[in-house]
């Protein structure tokens, strides 16, 4: 199986070329070809993941030597394919979910001039994710990265005819690329430290290398989690991702919800133990480790998109703000990963949070899809995207309103659903690291829970209000005419685009029980609960885990023979059997002096930057200086997993925020009582200022578009101003000293060098003159001269002798 | 009896400097050339002289060249004087001085 993975990629370029050259020629068959491609690789992924599952969880790693890609100097780079279960994971979430939209886009845009290519585009896009989560070289993967950029930019602009949808694209682009650019400054930064690009020989696995650690790693981790934020919409790179919304639904549904932007997740989760081993950023007063800035961000995201959410009225703009908000959820459930040192100054590891996020990441594929096909469905049947007017379309639109109604279950996390589960894990997560992360993310579910019934019940719920009111407003934003958009009555959506709605709709209620949580799992008699987090989990080398925050992980990963030779009279708390074990694990290291001669110098900024005087991290929260090493090797690895009680204490609290918010939007909305905002009742100051700054996306447009694009403007024109006055001053000054070094050599020229020529012009013709008068012409001189020559030459030769 | 060669080579040179001053004196371009003639034949008698004194044939054969060169030499120089002749109706060398310079 493993010599087959290459064509999981593959097979979808390969539908790719076909559609691009032929797809005008196909026909509705493109839509088929490029379905059926992308379902092939979903196969292959079933086989990847039958392979994995078959051996041992410690050897489900597979390197699959493809190509050499190219060389230059030291630099290698591989197309290498990187088989573990992350990556299977992520094979199987976007070729299935992939194939799905692709079977839906065949209905979807039935009749569009451009069909064949707009699956070209989409197999292209499939097959650059497939890279990306493939790829076992970091430059592969960027190339995946920005593929899938790419394609992007070419769907959100798919229908470029309209100038919205052309701004959009770009305005994608160029946002993600702020990411990117930092994200390549990242992967700079990896090759100076590592001299490869080679993620087994990055990550320190398969004994190669020691792991990344310090203040190097928080860079590279920094500037990778830039590229992440930029990707996956987070605040502050978030503002592309509603405007993306101009792209075809099934694009929204399988670039902008499902695959790609959770690209940035998977880089994360990819290069989880840079990020893990990174020194802490002092930032406003605390020290962060670079996961507790994830988890930041993470939270600003989740709470500013829901809030974003309450009062839009595009149905596909509250989905992509919903979005955003999951996608922070799921940056919180990474921020919530990986190791903490504790009060004792040893390191623990988070269990939860790594799985959570990825188990988060997979359901949401499945929910968010199919919210955005059925959104899709609800444009299709009625013209129109604006939710107010819609209204009662469960009369009209039975199998679409049954699905949806589903999917937004499964969002806001209804019991049983797939959201539930996968929430709860981020909540436990949230829980273990830190109160106030919980705390939000529990709020951020109440808000889910609300713009998500909102947008149901004004959508779907009460009377249908009669469609597109006015054809040159919001109506308009549907974009492609169906030719449906003067009916007044919706109408049921063909089956091609049903069959996939029913498919994520079965996802979106079994997915959730791959990750029951333990506790329930024996209680309703189940071997083991939480397969997903067996099956993708994160762990740290046990060199790390066992290092505490003081250094002296140094110590323990020297080499034995040094080991045996440090000052052991110098620890006068041990026994005598201690003092003479060389052996590394039983080697309590106490001798701060002994562990700063021994350790290598990489990871000297490691005490340096945890020094006690700094501000104190949450999850740094004492005293590094009275930590003890016999903590790390007495700790106890297995995961201590929440008893029954604390499981269910946690799931009410999640029900509860999201039975307050769905009840408080519902009750709202009852009977269509709140409008938009229509200027018929006064507002108060307060609810002025929170309705107005929902409604106007906090003004992020508008301040990135007075601070950020003014600026550039500005500055363009700074620039052009140096332009003109200072370059130009240069240039015109070097042009006139030219002219007039010219006009000096001119002189030189004509009075010197032509002098000396006419001189010797003169010369000759006045020699010549005088010479000319010898020629007489009369042969009797010429015979007297010859004469008189010989006379001479006769006296010579007379003298001579 | 055999007469002393000094005698030739005395007629040879009074016949060269005959044949001298007649080059150098004349205007008529004939006279010029029959003086130069006078020249050649000087040398011709001086080498016979020679060849006579040496016992060998050398120096007849060098004046029989000398004569055949010669016959060729009057040939073209005739030629000239015949043109030149024709074109000014006069065989006067101070008149040509078309190449002065």
């Amino acid at each position: 199986m493993a010599d087959a993975v290459w064509l999981v990629p593959a097979l979808p370029l390969a539908g790719a070329a076909v559609n691009l050259f032929a797809g005008r020629r196909l026909g509705r068959v493109a839509g088929w070809l490029a379905s059926g491609l992308v379902a092939a690789s979903f196969v292959l992924g079933l086989g990847v993941l039958r392979d994995l599952l078959a051996v041992p969880a410690e050897e489900r790693l597979v390197v699959v030597r493809v190509l050499e890609w190219f060389r230059a100097g030291d630099l290698r780079v591989v197309a290498d394919l990187r088989v573990d279960p992350l990556s299977a994971t992520m094979i199987l979430v976007v070729a299935g979910v992939g194939t799905l939209i692709h079977v839906y886009a065949i209905g979807y845009m039935a009749g569009d001039p451009r069909f064949g290519r707009f699956f070209a585009y989409l197999n292209l896009f499939v097959f650059f994710m497939l890279t990306l989560v493939l790829a076992d070289d970091l430059v592969l993967l960027y190339l995946g990265w920005e593929g899938v950029g790419l394609c992007s930019y070419l769907l959100i602009g798919f229908w470029h005819e309209r100038p919205a949808a052309a701004r959009a694209a770009v305005k994608a682009f160029v946002t993600t690329r702020i990411g990117d650019t930092a994200m390549l400054a990242g992967l700079a930064l990896i090759f100076l430290r590592f001299g490869t690009f080679d993620l087994g020989r990055v990550l320190g696995g398969q004994g190669a290398g020691a792991p990344a650690s310090g203040a190097a790693s928080t860079a590279i981790a920094l500037l990778l989690f830039a590229g992440a934020v930029g990707k996956s919409a987070q605040f502050p790179l978030h503002v592309w991702l509603p405007d993306a919304m101009e792209g075809p639904t099934p694009v929204s549904a399988l670039i902008h919800a499902a695959t790609m932007v959770a690209a940035g997740v998977y880089l994360v989760a990819r290069m989880y133990p840079v990020f893990d081993m990174g020194a802490p950023v002092p930032l406003l007063g605390i020290a962060f480790r670079p996961l507790g800035l994830v988890a930041l961000i993470g939270t600003i995201t989740a709470l500013m998109a829901s809030y974003i959410a309450f009062t839009q009225n595009d149905i596909k703009r509250i989905l992509a703000f919903s979005t955003c908000s999951q996608l922070g959820y799921m940056f919180i459930a990474l921020g919530c990963g990986g190791t903490v040192v504790s009060e004792d100054g040893t390191r623990h590891l988070l269990h939860v949070g790594f799985s959570a996020a990825l188990f988060h990441l997979t359901t949401h594929a499945f929910f968010k899809a199919l919210l955005f096909l059925g959104s899709g469905s609800v444009i299709h049947g009625t013209g129109t995207q604006d939710i107010w007017e819609m209204g009662g379309l469960r009369k009209y639109l039975p199998a679409t309103t049954l699905t949806f109604l589903i999917g937004t279950l499964a969002l806001i996390g209804f019991p049983g659903l797939a959201g539930f589960w996968s929430k709860d894990q981020i909540l436990e997560a949230a829980k273990e690291y830190n109160g106030l992360i919980f705390l939000a993310a529990l709020f951020g579910a109440g808000m889910t829970a609300f713009y998500m019934t909102r947008l149901y019940r004004v959508a779907f719920c009460g009377q249908w209000s009669g469609g597109p009111q006015h054809d040159g407003g919001h109506g308009s934003d549907h974009g492609h005419d169906h030719g449906h958009g003067h009916e007044h009555v919706p109408h049921e959506s063909p089956r091609s685009m049903l069959l996939p709605l029913y498919a994520l709709t079965a996802l979106a209620i079994v997915a959730g029980f791959l990750g029951l949580p333990p506790a329930i799992a024996r209680a309703i008699g189940l071997p083991e609960g939480n397969v997903f987090a067996q099956w993708v989990h994160y762990s740290p080398p046990q060199a790390w885990l066992e290092t505490n925050a003081s250094g002296e992980h140094a110590r323990r990963l020297a080499l034995p023979g040094l080991m045996a030779q440090a000052p052991h009279g110098a620890v006068p708390d041990h026994g005598g059997s201690a003092a003479n074990a060389p052996s590394p694990a039983a080697e309590p290291a106490h001798d701060h002096a002994a562990a700063t001669a021994t350790h290598p110098a990489e990871h000297g900024s490691v005490p340096a930057s945890n020094a006690p005087s700094a501000p104190i991290a949450p999850d740094h929260g004492h005293d590094h200086a009275a930590a003890t090493a016999a903590h790390a090797a007495e700790h106890d690895s297995e995961p201590h997993e929440p008893t029954l009680w604390q499981v269910l204490e946690l799931m009410f609290l999640g029900t509860l925020a999201m039975a307050i918010g769905a009840t408080l939007a519902y009750r709202a909305y009852e009977g269509r009582r709140f409008n938009w905002y229509d200027g018929t009742y006064a507002l108060t100051p307060l609810e002025s200022a929170l309705y107005y700054s929902s409604r106007n996306k906090l003004y992020f447009d508008e301040i990135y578009s007075a601070t950020l694009v003014r600026g550039l403007f500005l500055a363009s024109k700074i620039a052009r101003w140096l332009d003109q006055w200072l370059i130009d001053l240069i240039v015109r000054g070097t042009g006139f000293l030219t002219v007039q070094i010219a006009a000096l050599y001119r002189l030189f020229d004509s009075y010197v060098v032509d002098g000396l020529v006419n001189f010797s012009g003169w010369i000759c013709g006045r020699a010549g003159d005088g010479l000319r008068r010898l020629q007489t012409g009369q042969v009797p001189t010429y015979v007297m001269v010859v004469f008189l020559g010989v006379l001479a030459v006769i006296a010579a030769l007379v003298q001579g002798r | 009896m055999r007469t002393p060669v000094a005698y030739f080579l005395v007629l040879s040179a009074i016949l060269f400097a005959l044949g001298t001053v007649g080059v150098l004196v004349r205007r008529n371009a004939l006279v010029i050339f029959m003086a130069v003639e006078l020249q050649l034949n000087a040398v011709n008698l001086a080498l016979v002289a020679f060849s006579r004194m040496h016992r060998d044939l050398v120096g007849q054969v060098l004046a029989f060249f000398s004569m055949v060169v010669a016959a060729a030499e009057v040939v073209v120089g005739l030629a000239i004087i015949v043109a030149v002749f024709r074109l000014r109706r006069s065989a006067d060398v101070d008149d040509v001085s078309v190449l002065r310079g």
